[in-house]
Order: C-alpha cells, then structure tokens, then sequence
C-alpha cells in the first residue's frame, strides 16, 4: 500500500477528474476495503457489489474529502465500512428474523482482529481504553465497529428493550470519551 | 429500524452523537440531519474526525483481500461512460475477438521484445486501441494477435532520463501487469508471455507510463500514466 501522502495526492487528483489517478487509487486501496467490504457481508458477491459501488462514490465525491479533517485511509475505509454496512442491514431488513440468528452464528465462530494485537500509538489508546470498559461494553463497541452491529442487533443479543440499549451503549461511549480525552 | 423525522428523546451530548455517527449506528434520519450539521459546525466536523481516527486502528487487522479483476473492469466502463467527469480520453477503435476469458494463474514471466521485421503469426483475432490523453501530447497505436502485441508511437518523446513502460489493466492478479518497458523506436513488437495472453481481452486497459530508468520499482506504475486505451470490440 502506498503511503498516506501519496493516497492524499491520488484523491486530489480523482477530484479533478483524473482517470488515470483513480485506477492507481484502486489498485493501492482495493484490497484492503475490499477486506473490508468482506469482513463486514462475510459473503464474496455482495462484498464485491458494495466495493464496485464504494469506489463510484469515490470517484463521484472525491472532491468533499480534503472538508472532513479525516486521513485519507480513514476517510475511505470509512466509506466503504458504511456502505458495507448499509448493505448488511437491506440484506436483514430483507431476511427478517432469520438473518440475525445467521448473523449471530457466523459471528460466534468466526475469529476476528477483535484479539488480534494492536500495534502503534493511536491504536494501544483505543485498545487501552477498551481494556477499561467492562467485556460487555468493550465487545459491544467493537462488534459495532467491525461487524456494523446496530443498536436493534446488540438489543436483540442482549435481550433488553431498544431505548435501553441505546441508553447503555451512549453510556459505553461517554466512558470511552472520558478515557480517551485523559 | 424505522425511519423517524425527529431526533430520539435520549438527550447525550455532542461527543456521543459525533461518535454514534461515526459507528453508522444513527438511523437515516439523524444521519441525514448530522450530516448537514457538520456542512456548517467546525467543531462538531473536527470531533466527527477525531472519534473515525481513534476507532480506525480497530479496522488495521482486518486481512487485505483482492477483488477479482473484473470489478476493475466494470469501474473503468462505468467512469469511462460520456458525460462523467474525466480527463483522460478513451477513443476504441476496436475489430474482432481474441481467446478465451479464462483467468489464467499469476506467474512471474520473461519478456521477449523481438526484433522489427519479425514475421506476425498468421490469422486469428486482432484486436487494437489507441491510447491518448488529454493531458499530454501522446498518442499511441496498439495492435495485437495471436499472442504478439505491436506498439506504434505516433507522438510524444521519450522523456529524458525516463523509461516509457507499457501495463495491461487488468492482468491475472487484478491489478495492472507490466508488458515491458518500451525500446526506444517508434514501433516496437512485445511477445505477451502465455500466462497473461488471457488476460489480453475487450475492455482492458492498455497504458504506458513514464517510470525510472528500468522501470517501476513496483508491481504497478509509479510515475506518471501518459496515455491509456481501452480494449474493446467497437
């Protein structure tokens, strides 16, 4: 992968137009939100699909980038964790109940980076503060993020009402921010 | 998840909404009204980063998986399409069909660039493109069959100091595979190795690009792309 002011110089370029920047984007970038895409859907053809559309949307909205203060790695892991993520939930909008028992069954037994090791400064800040969460409310925050769990998901795994879980995983992110701004 | 016009009651502050916005956990209503809070809110937009900074170290074990090549193509159709933006000109000028669509394994391969003169194979399908840019003076002719690809520089220099080097996009692995760097002549004749002979189809790209002397030190391009042409059976 090229580095972070290379990608920034890509995306200024696709921005304007640039055919060809946008093919040396995709060939820098595409695996990993493809990973990305496939983490999320767990399904080859899907994820393919949402990658496809991920970087037309690139190619479209380029040129907002350099508003949002994100890193240009972030900034398009970003968009494609979200489309991810919206497609996730068509798809168990679509299955009914039956898609989140398959949801929680795959999630049980696959391994995931959630144990895997974090390394750099920015990273042992978040794995640090997660560590100080309870279980409970560190795995809730990082299911969110990695699997694009969504409040009705973590209700239904929980077994509680909706509000409360909103209620209990704000609260999740209010220690967090505490943590964090220390 | 039903759509709603109005906030939830559950009042949080400002670092918690930033945060839920970042998670994608509001629903699209809220999302839709955040979104046109941080078109206007400095403050909100930098807390709104800070919260995607701070989870994306999350994201950095997540295994790198290669799409197959054929999203690449579809891309290149789509950006390729009149009336989207883009720079660079695709102009197909195409005959013919070549060889099957199998995807051959990635191999690392030698590259004979034969002498002029040599004989082309007899009949078979031909394909051609020519690649431009609107950003530069170059154009070249590409023609290929049967395995032999026949580059034509019809304007543009090489650069001095340069290597002009030719990639097919995409190639067995997906991503760009190099097809040489180029001699200087005008006309130059390339022996496409079999294992990215497939690979040679309507609709790959074809570019040369500007690269060190010897060419990229990568697997891809790393200079300047100076003309591209699509493959195609227009």
């Amino acid at each position: 992968m090229s580095g972070t002011r290379d990608i920034e110089q890509l995306l200024g370029r696709v921005a304007e137009g640039d055919r060809s920047a946008f093919l040396r984007l995709y060939d820098a970038t595409s695996a990993k939100l493809f990973g990305v895409c496939l983490h999320i859907l767990n399904d080859r053809a899907e994820a393919e699909d949402v990658l496809q559309e991920v970087f037309l949307k690139i190619w479209r909205s380029a040129d907002r980038y350099h508003a949002n203060g994100f890193s240009p790695m972030t900034w398009l892991i970003t968009v494609a964790r979200n489309a991810a993520i919206d497609r996730l939930r068509v798809r168990r909008s679509r299955a009914g109940d039956g898609g989140h028992e398959d949801l929680a069954r795959v999630q049980d037994t696959r391994p995931g980076p959630e144990s895997a090791a974090i390394a750099g400064s920015e990273a042992q800040r978040i794995a640090q503060c997660l560590t100080e969460l309870d279980d409970r409310r560190a795995d809730a925050v990082r299911g969110v993020y990695l699997r694009g769990l969504s409040y009705q998901d973590l209700a239904e795994r929980h077994d509680v009402p909706l509000n409360t879980m909103k209620t209990w995983l704000r609260r999740s992110l209010m220690l967090l921010k505490d943590c964090l701004s220390r | 998840m039903s759509e709603r016009t109005t906030f939830d009651d559950d009042p949080r502050p400002d670092s918690v909404l930033a945060a839920e916005y970042v998670l994608h956990l509001l629903d699209p209503s809220d999302r839709r009204a955040t979104e046109a809070r941080l078109d206007r809110d400095g403050g909100f937009r930098r807390e709104v980063a800070g919260w995607a900074e701070t989870f994306a170290p999350l994201g950095d074990a997540i295994p790198e998986a290669t799409p197959p090549a054929r999203v690449r193509s579809r891309l290149l159709r789509e950006i390729g399409e009149p009336g989207k933006k883009r720079r660079l000109s695709i102009r197909r000028v195409l005959l013919g069909l070549v060889g099957g669509a199998g995807l051959a394994a990635a191999a690392i391969v030698g590259l004979a660039v034969l002498p002029e003169g040599v004989e082309m194979p007899g009949a078979g399908g031909r394909l051609q493109a020519e690649l431009t840019s609107e950003d530069t003076p170059y154009v070249f002719e590409a023609s290929y069959q049967d395995g032999t690809l026949t580059l034509r520089r019809e304007a543009g220099a090489v650069p001095q100091g340069r290597d002009l080097q030719l990639w097919l996009a995409p190639g067995p692995s997906g991503g760009p595979v190099s097809l040489g760097v180029l001699p200087p002549a005008e006309e130059v004749r390339i022996q496409v190795p079999p294992a990215i002979q497939e690979t040679v189809l309507p609709s790959a790209l074809l570019e040369v690009s500007e690269e060190p002397i010897g060419g990229s030190p990568e697997a891809g391009p790393t200079g300047e792309v100076l003309a591209i042409g699509e493959i195609g059976d227009g």
